[in-house]
């Protein structure tokens, strides 16, 4: 049971608290509403870049990391398809640190061209370092825009192509800004041995003073249902084949969305999974294979991963993966394999609330998905799952026809 | 009207609280140290070996030993093991370095009772089937020709085989190696190193004193075995400069570094960490601001200082656009010149004790970093008084005395330099 409070100041940000007193440390997290799928088709990897920008100095302080170091502090963030998320770790009696930071940075950014021309350069060599210069680099690239033919969820974070960087203007990283850097869509926790009037207090004097912008209402474009399965074909320069297979599944805050979760675990969680027993260990048809959720806010994909073993074909790779599939499709579960499903998920959960960070950053994210509270009740929408419920999901999910299936070769 | 300029004011972080935990010994030897010091209810037992690869006579013997744990035993078919840790909601654990072993339950405290005799039989009991082991054999391989592909990996590769030529630190499996090994090698190695001698078992979390006996009925049984700890003598390598082309790499990995000759916990040993996170220790290190945050040559540039049990050595690493890896090389050796001719300005030396004192404080937070902490000096023949010693270095080391350290180490004439990649 995670406790926390939460209060939103005038100016529409939300905060949470949460005390933990055992620890030296405070988490500082601050989520915005934005990521990559509020990009333009024509400008993407726009919110990662700009991520990298936050830290190229703000209003009145010309560099983030410096006064956050000498306050003994560190700080990250990252960006998804959904949101931008950063944080700082710090000692707890350096806090307030992390609040004039992160304010600042609100209120208002540097926009230096020096910063712009860097973080450029920077964010393309993160795009040649994880998608171009190394085997399988590309995969995510090919696979969105497969999947997804209408939702924004077509093009990866890192953006369609090294171009949409070079093209950024400065012009059009202050529209951004200023359209989705707003304290209405920003949702901040705190956590550590703090008092929630302390924060309060802390939020108010530098949060509060900064206005609203105008609200941002979201509207994406509907994915229409896939009616045929897609395939591609692609030839790297790789030491062996890969097969992805994609399958569309429901959004975060359905509850079919938990089903699809529970089903790759069985399929993939753990060295006992089917994937891992069967199709690695007993038939020895794989190197490694995977069953994996993008966990994505709108609806995501279930996905497929895997190396054939040397002399096994992709096309038998892709039978043999279907075969298990299939199985799900007919056949219930035993009650045993369900419970241990369950069991590791109970025991993920305890874990995931050893590191102070986590517990900010899962608050955040429950919170802008509609409600904080919800991180307390996670484990409930498994607890009830039957192997029917499980059989009808995988009955809908696998069709053929919901999905797409890339075979990535090795050039001979 | 609000002062946003003024930075807020901060305390630096005067101590670190380190445990010391409860000893423990077994009825065949083996020594427990435990922590319990958590408020989750959750428990890590850790046991060590030192049977890491340094030992090994044929490669990648002990990584598999380590690997294969928990996959098969005497009174268990392959699986078997495996369904029930995750039946318990279990993790295991299990890795090889080049010093030591590490298996590792990570469990729920209420499923305890019933993990503990199934990790116990994985543990004691393993069998290395011959059709598991070649299934193992074949991806690791496989999965081997993939990391190879990486300019990164592949020159960090190049890099320890260069720095460590006549030690077993520089010896790496290449794609034969993964057709050679053999159960029987398996078994022998096994039954040579995963002794109570040769071994320490970690307990971290939150658990009652009735746990010591339970580990006692449990893993009493441990052979007592020898003790095969040893050193081998390291001899140094030149510094030379090295670079193997990959036809149509976009980037370049790049490696910097050489074997520092130093005492580990030595006042030497504690200046050279401080001067190694003024150069590349932290995001806004010397390197990262001026070969990221300036120039935009790469996404990460960093450096550091690697202490094993028998050599302790330093290395500057990124992976960089091929166009500018001469210019990248170029300023690395402007930074490494300027730690050897200039004084650390106070400011920046300031900023990096903050930085390094918060950074201790959070890599001390919890039960398991705690043990993990403990651990990293135990086997390296220190105590917790190490981190007194280190907090007292930060606090008190003068400009002055870090440039003395720094051009006895860091003259970039005596690095080792390899790339990878195109230039």
């Amino acid at each position: 049971m995670i406790k926390f409070e939460k209060f939103t100041l005038d100016n529409g940000l939300r905060v949470l608290v949460h005390q933990d007193i055992t620890t030296p440390i405070a988490a500082f997290n601050i989520l915005y509403d934005v990521g990559a799928r509020d990009e333009d088709e024509s400008r993407t990897g726009f919110a990662h870049l700009f991520e990298h920008l936050m830290f190229g100095g703000s209003a009145n302080i010309p560099n983030f990391d410096s006064p956050l170091q000498n306050a003994g502090g560190s700080s990250n963030a990252f960006t998804s398809n959904d949101v931008t998320n950063y944080y700082d770790t710090l000692p707890v009696q350096n806090l307030e640190t992390a609040f004039w930071l992160e304010s600042d940075r609100l209120n208002q950014l540097a926009f230096t061209d020096k910063s712009l021309e860097v973080q450029r350069s920077v964010v393309i060599e993160e795009f040649k370092q994880n998608y171009l210069n190394q085997p399988y680099g590309d995969v995510w690239l090919l696979l969105r825009p497969l999947a997804y033919k209408n939702h924004p969820y077509k093009w990866a974070t890192i953006g369609k192509e090294i171009q949409h960087i070079e093209d950024a203007t400065m012009e059009d990283v202050k529209t951004f800004f200023y359209k989705h850097y707003t304290p209405q869509n920003g949702i901040l926790c705190v956590a550590g041995d703090v008092t929630v009037e302390q924060v309060k207090e802390l939020s108010q004097k530098w949060f509060g003073p900064i206005k609203p912008k105008e609200n941002y209402s979201r509207e994406l474009p509907v994915e229409p249902k896939q009616t045929e399965l897609r395939k591609l074909e692609v030839e790297r320069d790789v030491p062996s084949d890969a097969l992805y297979m994609t399958f569309h599944m429901a959004s975060r805050m359905d509850k079919r969305f938990y089903l699809a979760d529970m089903l790759s675990d069985v399929l993939s969680r753990g060295k006992s999974s089917r994937f891992t027993k069967r199709l690695v260990l007993e038939k020895h048809l794989f190197t490694e294979l995977d069953a994996f959720i993008t966990g994505s806010s709108d609806a995501g994909l279930f996905v497929v991963s895997g190396k054939p073993m040397e002399g096994i074909s992709l096309e038998k790779a892709y039978a043999e993966v279907r075969l298990e599939l299939e199985i799900l499709q007919k056949e219930l579960i035993s009650e045993y394999e369900l419970q241990k499903i369950k069991n590791k998920m109970e025991s993920i959960n305890v874990f995931g609330e050893m590191s102070i960070l986590n517990k900010a950053m899962n608050l955040c994210s429950f919170e802008l998905l509609g409600d904080a509270g919800m991180i307390n009740q996670q484990m409930d929408n498994y607890i009830n799952i039957t192997p029917k419920d499980l059989r009808e999901e995988a009955k809908e999910i696998f069709k053929e026809e919901n999905s797409s299936v890339l075979f990535y070769k090795a050039k001979k | 009207m609000l002062d946003r300029v003024t930075a807020p004011e901060t305390k630096e972080t005067e101590k670190v609280s380190y445990i010391e935990p409860e000893v423990r010994t077994l009825s065949n030897g083996m020594k427990i140290l435990g922590f319990n010091i958590g408020s989750q209810e959750v428990i890590q037992l850790e046991f060590n070996f030192h049977s890491g690869s340094k030992y090994q006579e044929k490669s990648l013997t002990a990584r598999y030993v380590s690997k294969m744990i928990g996959e098969a035993s005497s009174d268990y078919v392959s699986g078997e093991i495996m369904d029930k840790i995750d039946y318990y909601g279990a993790f295991l654990q299990s890795d090889s370095d080049r010093d030591m072993s590490h298996v590792t339950l990570f469990t729920i405290q209420k499923q305890l009772n019933h993990i503990l005799p199934v990790f116990a039989e994985a543990l004691l009991n393993p069998t290395f089937p011959e059709r598991e082991l070649n299934i193992h054999l074949k991806n690791g391989k496989q999965n081997f020709k993939v990391e190879n592909e990486k300019v990164g990996y592949r020159c960090r590769q190049l890099f320890t085989e260069l720095l460590f030529k006549n030690h077993a630190y520089g010896k790496f499996a290449d794609e034969t190696a993964y057709d050679e090994l053999s159960a029987s090698m398996l078994v022998d190695y096994y039954k040579k190193m995963y002794s109570a001698s040769n071994g320490l078992i970690l307990v971290a979390g939150k658990f009652d004193d009735s746990l010591y006996s339970q580990l006692e009925k449990e893993f009493g049984a441990i052979p007592i075995g020898k003790n095969k700890r040893n050193s081998q003598k390291l001899i140094s390598s030149k510094a030379e400069k090295v670079y193997e082309e990959k036809p149509g790499a976009i980037q370049s990995g790049i490696r910097i570094g050489r074997v520092l000759n130093v005492k580990y916990g030595s006042n030497e040993f504690f200046k050279l960490q401080i001067i190694n996170t003024v150069l590349g220790g932290y995001f806004g290190s010397r390197l990262m601001s001026n070969i990221r945050e300036d120039k935009g040559y790469t996404y990460g540039i960093g450096s550091a200082i690697v202490s094993m049990e028998d050599a302790i050595f330093f290395f500057i690493s990124a992976e960089v656009g091929a166009d500018v890896t001469n210019e990248t090389l170029q300023e690395v050796y402007l930074e490494l010149n300027r730690l050897c001719d200039e004084l650390v300005p106070k400011e920046e030396l300031v900023m990096v004790k903050n930085y390094m004192l918060g950074s201790m404080l959070k890599s001390s937070d919890g039960p398991f970093s705690m043990a993990d902490k403990y651990k990293t000096v135990y086997f390296k023949g220190e105590d917790l008084s190490f981190y007194d010693r280190y907090i007292s270095m930060i606090n008190n080391v003068t400009s002055e005395e870090l440039l003395i350290v720094a051009k006895k180490y860091f003259n970039p004439k005596e690095m080792l330099e390899v790339v990878v990649g195109k230039k």
